[in-house]
C-alpha cells in the first residue's frame, strides 16, 4: 500500500509474450489482439505497443507444435489486470504458452517505446556485423585453401620425382 | 676429456631447460602467459562494456549465445560476465527457456 502511495499518478507497466500455434490465421490473433486491449481497457490502462514477431521454430515442441507463432504487448493496468489476461489466455485453445513480466516501477510508456526501439536497431547492427564477420571469414577460408591446395600437389609431385 | 664431455652435457641440459623456463615466460607475446598456468587475455563483461548490449530475454540470438549446445548457461569463467549481469544472465535465459527460445537441453535439432 505504501508502495502504490508513493508510486501515485505512475501506473505500473506489464509485459505478456504470447505463444499461438504456429498455423494459426490472422483473424483470430487479431480477435486475441482485441480481447486484450478490451480487458486493459475495462482495468484502466492502456497497451502501449503490441508486436507480431511472426512464426518461429520452437526449441522444443510444446503441446505437439514446432513452429509457434510469438506476439508480444506491452501495457499498464493496475493490479488485477495481468491475473485477468492470464485467464483469457488460459482460457483461448490457440494459446500454447504465456509469459508475463513485470517491468520496472516507474513506468513510463513513451520513453519504454523509444528504447525498446533504440534497443531493437541496436541489436539489428549487431546481427548484421555479426554476418559481415561470418561472411569475412568464409572469404578468408577459402583464400586459405585456394592458397594450399596448389602447395600440395607441388608436394606431392616432388615426391614422385624422388620416387621415380 | 669425459669431464669436459660431461660438463658440456651439463650445460646443454640447463640451457635447454632455461630456454624452456624463458619459453614459457615469454610465450604468447599476443595473449600474455600467466603463471598459474592458464593462458588467455581478461576477459570483460560485455554488459558492462557495451551500454547498447542490453540483458534481454526476448532476443533470442543474445540468450542462444550463452548456453552451450548442450542447453547449459555458459558459466562465468567462459563468458567473463561480471557478477550481477551474469545474475540477470540467468534469469533472463530461464524466461527464454520457459518461452522455447532456447532449449533446456540441447538446443534444437
Amino acid at each position: 500500500m505504501a508502495n502504490a502511495a508513493s508510486n501515485a499518478g505512475k501506473i505500473p507497466g506489464y509485459e505478456t509474450t504470447i505463444i499461438t500455434r504456429g498455423e494459426l490465421a490472422d483473424e483470430s490473433l487479431k480477435a486475441l489482439q482485441e480481447r486484450i486491449n478490451s480487458v486493459v481497457k475495462s482495468f484502466g490502462g492502456e497497451v502501449v505497443l503490441t508486436e507480431d514477431w511472426g512464426s518461429r521454430k520452437l526449441a522444443y515442441t510444446i503441446q505437439k507444435e514446432s513452429r509457434g507463432r510469438y506476439s508480444y504487448f506491452v501495457y499498464t493496468g493496475k493490479g488485477q489486470v495481468v491475473a485477468e489476461i492470464e485467464r483469457n489466455l488460459r482460457i483461448n485453445e490457440h494459446v500454447l504458452r504465456f509469459l508475463s513480466v513485470n517491468l520496472e516501477k516507474e513506468f513510463d510508456a513513451p520513453a519504454f517505446v523509444k528504447r525498446r526501439a533504440e534497443l531493437q536497431v541496436a541489436a539489428k547492427k549487431r546481427d548484421e556485423e555479426r554476418e559481415a564477420r561470418r561472411e569475412e571469414r568464409m572469404a578468408e577460408r577459402r583464400n586459405w585453401s585456394d592458397e594450399r591446395r596448389p602447395r600440395q600437389s607441388a608436394h606431392s609431385a616432388a615426391s614422385e620425382d624422388s620416387e621415380a | 676429456m669425459s669431464n669436459k664431455m660431461d660438463r658440456s652435457e651439463m650445460r646443454e641440459s640447463r640451457d635447454s631447460r632455461d630456454s624452456r623456463d624463458a619459453g614459457m615466460d615469454r610465450d604468447g607475446d599476443e595473449r600474455g602467459g600467466r603463471r598459474g598456468g592458464g593462458f588467455g587475455r581478461r576477459k570483460v563483461c560485455r554488459f558492462c562494456a557495451d551500454l547498447e548490449y542490453v540483458m534481454d530475454y526476448k532476443d533470442f540470438r543474445m540468450m542462444q549465445s550463452y548456453v552451450t549446445e548442450h542447453g547449459r548457461i555458459v558459466p562465468r569463467r567462459m563468458s567473463g560476465n561480471c557478477a550481477m549481469h551474469q545474475r540477470k544472465l540467468t534469469s533472463a535465459v530461464k524466461r527464454a527457456r520457459n518461452l522455447a527460445l532456447v532449449g533446456f537441453v540441447s538446443s534444437g535439432n
